[in-house]
């Protein structure tokens, strides 16, 4: 080594004439290399892949795009989040206190995490880069009744869920050619389609701890509901199949006439089914595998309805409780979630008239534990500020009891837990509300869509000891009315306007700074290929409908005026 | 390293560094001896801004390529971490902002990609470009 340093010293007329002679570069381990690469950005690391082999494998290195991956999109938002405020940085590796918000990410997957597509996709989804693609689904459809969307669709891990009377319950693979993957008729054994109607609502159990299977219910336009089973067979034929678990009527709640009324929203968590109905009565199941013999009468009227194929059939479910209300108005959202004292927490958040300014949204929660038949507690919040007194404060307070199943303390307004917002920044200060066009939430965020160009986010606060609201906070960016937005409990969040042309991604997580308001989100661009034009050219006459996103694609549902249905994917892997 | 030998007499062998490279280490220690002691968390955010070499260093890099690369060498060869940084620290900035051609010019690197495989690279990366 010395005599070659020795000879080469000299250096540049020599290196001219024989270029090849000194990459000193080459020297280096690669161990150096990664240690220069760790200096780089991340368009200079996208050069050094094109300059040899050995660069492209250092800046490919996994270990370099974690360090960017964290300090570009974890530890900035680590300091928005309260109680990760004051952990140093090193520790949010390991903290098992952080885990449930890092395993958000897939970040819990130390092995195998291909940190590199893991950035790209975030980097994709924070500039609104995205491919498009779109997925003709019926070329001339008959018209639902005009409040429903025409189409159901849900999207839960790469998978999109769609269900309509012709098209039945289906499951399509956006990449793969848009043939269904997997469907199922809903109108076979007792379930007719002259009795139950079209259907009307579709959740997904996004909670569940078996990984082979995806569990769908579908509610219908008589009140009744089905749950199937989608089975995911992992091997080397990867094949999806759906199965029923369960069909029937609803379940009548004693003498209040539930019956006939359309299910308008649901919400899924096995073994508990959340469902509102047009008529606004609320209703939390739980069903059994096992024959539930407190209530053998009713099961067995409902068993003349259930054709038992197979063991996977469940049982008619129990009715925990039952609420109508006559305050509440739509738009709503129906959400059940897990808390930690081993119970689980359906709630109703709704939107509510406060007559002299606007609108605002209040929250129910009902508290269940797996062994007790009987909701354990009931609370309410809104976001009307403290000393504010709406017309008809005694009714206001959302959902009330009907029917034996809930217990005497809930009620009302009256024995529910009022926010304790600061009314200083109270958002009834500058405009009032209008009527939401849409609600979506997912706890802690509650975010609702309105018609003037806006949205407003709320964080909701729930713990043993108080239920309550924060006051909202208004957010623009678009440039046209908004109908639909969607939030997920990481905070990120999707809106789109009216006519279906705008899609905007929110980046909410933690809340949104007086700082960050005019920029927490960015507008979709799709990169369009010249054979997909047809996609992204949006027709005056179109009408959008979200339909649901996960962690790389957003779904939107196409109404054409030609009578045309399509699904356009919006793909962020690209 | 040297401080933590101590008072010995003996001579240390250092086989992989020549003596002009380690009279440049020397030169860099005895300007720096009396920096405060360097954060050891090699993920630190301070690490990260390779702009910010000091005015000094700066001017102590401005050697040819194989004295560079021999400082790097040494200096991970001697566990100066702070020498380390600034060599690594340099050549980085030597890339930013060049095209894969300009990279290769400026180390001599042989490209072994076919045209077609580095088309495929380009496209992979389109993502990352335009910042």
């Amino acid at each position: 080594m010395l005599k070659r340093s020795a000879l080469e010293s000299p250096g540049q007329p020599l290196k001219r004439r024989r270029p090849n002679a000194l990459p000193h570069i080459t020297r280096l381990s690669d161990e150096l290399l990664l240690r220069i690469a760790s200096f780089l950005h991340i368009n200079d690391l996208a050069s050094c892949q094109s300059v040899s082999k050995r660069f492209q494998r250092v800046a490919r290195d996994d270990q370099i795009w974690k360090a960017l991956f964290y300090a570009r999109f974890v530890r900035p938002r680590a300091s928005r989040i309260p109680g990760l405020v004051h952990a140093p940085p090193s520790s949010l590796h390991y903290s098992s206190r952080n885990s449930r918000w890092l395993q958000d990410e897939g970040l819990a997957r130390a092995a195998g995490t291909k940190w590199k597509e893991l950035y790209r996709l975030r980097h994709n989804w924070n500039r609104g880069s995205c491919s498009v693609k779109q997925i003709i689904i019926a070329e001339n459809p008959p018209l639902p009744p005009p409040p429903i969307p025409p189409l159901m669709i849900r999207v839960y891990e790469g998978l999109v869920f769609t269900v309509d009377p012709t098209g039945g319950l289906r499951v399509l693979r956006p990449e793969h050619k848009g043939v269904p993957t997997a469907s199922l008729n809903l109108y076979q054994g007792s379930l007719e389609f002259e009795k139950y109607g079209i259907p009307t609502a579709l959740a997904i159990d996004e909670d569940s701890d078996v990984k082979q299977a995806v569990n769908v219910a579908v509610g219908f336009e008589n009140g009744g509901f089905g749950l199937y089973q989608l089975d995911r067979a992992t091997g080397s034929l990867p094949k999806l199949t759906f199965e029923r678990s369960y069909t029937g009527p609803a379940p009548s709640a004693g003498n209040s006439g539930s019956q006939g009324l359309m299910i308008t929203s649901m919400a899924y968590c096995s073994p508990y089914l959340l469902t509102m109905s047009s008529s606004q009565l609320f209703t939390v199941y739980r069903f059994n595998r096992s024959a539930d013999r407190g209530n053998s009468s009713t099961e067995r009227d409902f068993n003349k309805d259930i054709s038992i194929s197979d063991n996977r059939m469940m049982h008619a479910p129990k009715i925990l409780s039952s609420l109508r209300s006559h305050t509440v108005w739509p738009p709503l959202s129906l959400s059940l979630r897990r808390s930690a004292q081993k119970s689980m927490i359906a709630s109703i958040v709704y939107a509510f008239p406060l007559y002299i300014s606007g609108w605002s949204v209040g929250i129910q929660e009902l508290r269940f534990t797996d062994d007790a038949d009987a909701v354990v507690e009931s609370r309410i919040a809104t976001a009307v500020p403290t000393g504010f007194t709406p017309f008809g404060t005694t009714t206001s307070g959302g959902p009330s009891s009907v029917g034996s199943p809930t217990p005497p303390t809930e009620g009302g307004g009256g024995t529910g837990i009022r926010s304790r917002s600061k009314s200083q920044r109270n958002i009834n200060n500058d405009t009032p509300l209008a009527q939401p066009s849409s609600i979506s939430y997912t706890h802690p965020y509650l975010l609702a869509s309105h018609a003037d160009n806006t949205l407003t986010l709320y964080m909701v606060k729930s713990n043993a000891a108080s239920l309550s609201i924060e006051p909202g906070q208004r957010l623009w960016g678009h440039t046209s009315s908004v109908s639909t937005a969607q939030v997920s409990g990481r905070g990120k969040a999707v809106s789109l306007s009216k006519r279906g042309s705008e899609l905007r991604v929110w980046e909410l997580e933690g809340g949104v700074s007086e700082r960050r308001r005019l920029s927490a989100s960015v507008k979709v661009e799709p990169q369009v290929s010249p054979q997909a034009d047809a996609s992204s050219h949006w027709g005056v006459e179109d009408i959008g409908w979200l339909g649901g996103f996960d962690e790389e694609k957003v779904v939107v549902l196409r109404e054409q005026d030609e009578g045309r249905r399509a699904l356009i994917v919006y793909d962020f892997t690209l | 390293m040297l401080e933590d030998v101590g008072e010995v007499t003996e001579a240390i062998p250092i086989p992989n560094v020549n003596e002009n490279v380690l009279k440049k280490v020397i030169e860099w220690c005895e300007h720096h001896k009396g920096d405060p002691p360097a954060q050891a968390d090699d993920d630190s955010d301070s690490r990260k801004k390779s702009s910010d070499i000091d005015e000094w260093d700066q001017k102590f890099m401005q050697v040819d390529q194989e004295m560079l690369f021999e400082i790097i060498l040494a200096a991970n060869y001697l566990d100066i971490k702070p020498l380390l940084d600034v060599g690594c620290k340099t050549v980085a900035n030597m890339i930013k902002g060049k095209s894969p051609e300009e990279i290769r010019k400026t180390f001599n690197i042989q490209n072994d990609f076919t045209p077609d495989e580095e088309e495929q690279i380009r496209r992979e990366n389109e993502w990352a470009e335009d910042r």
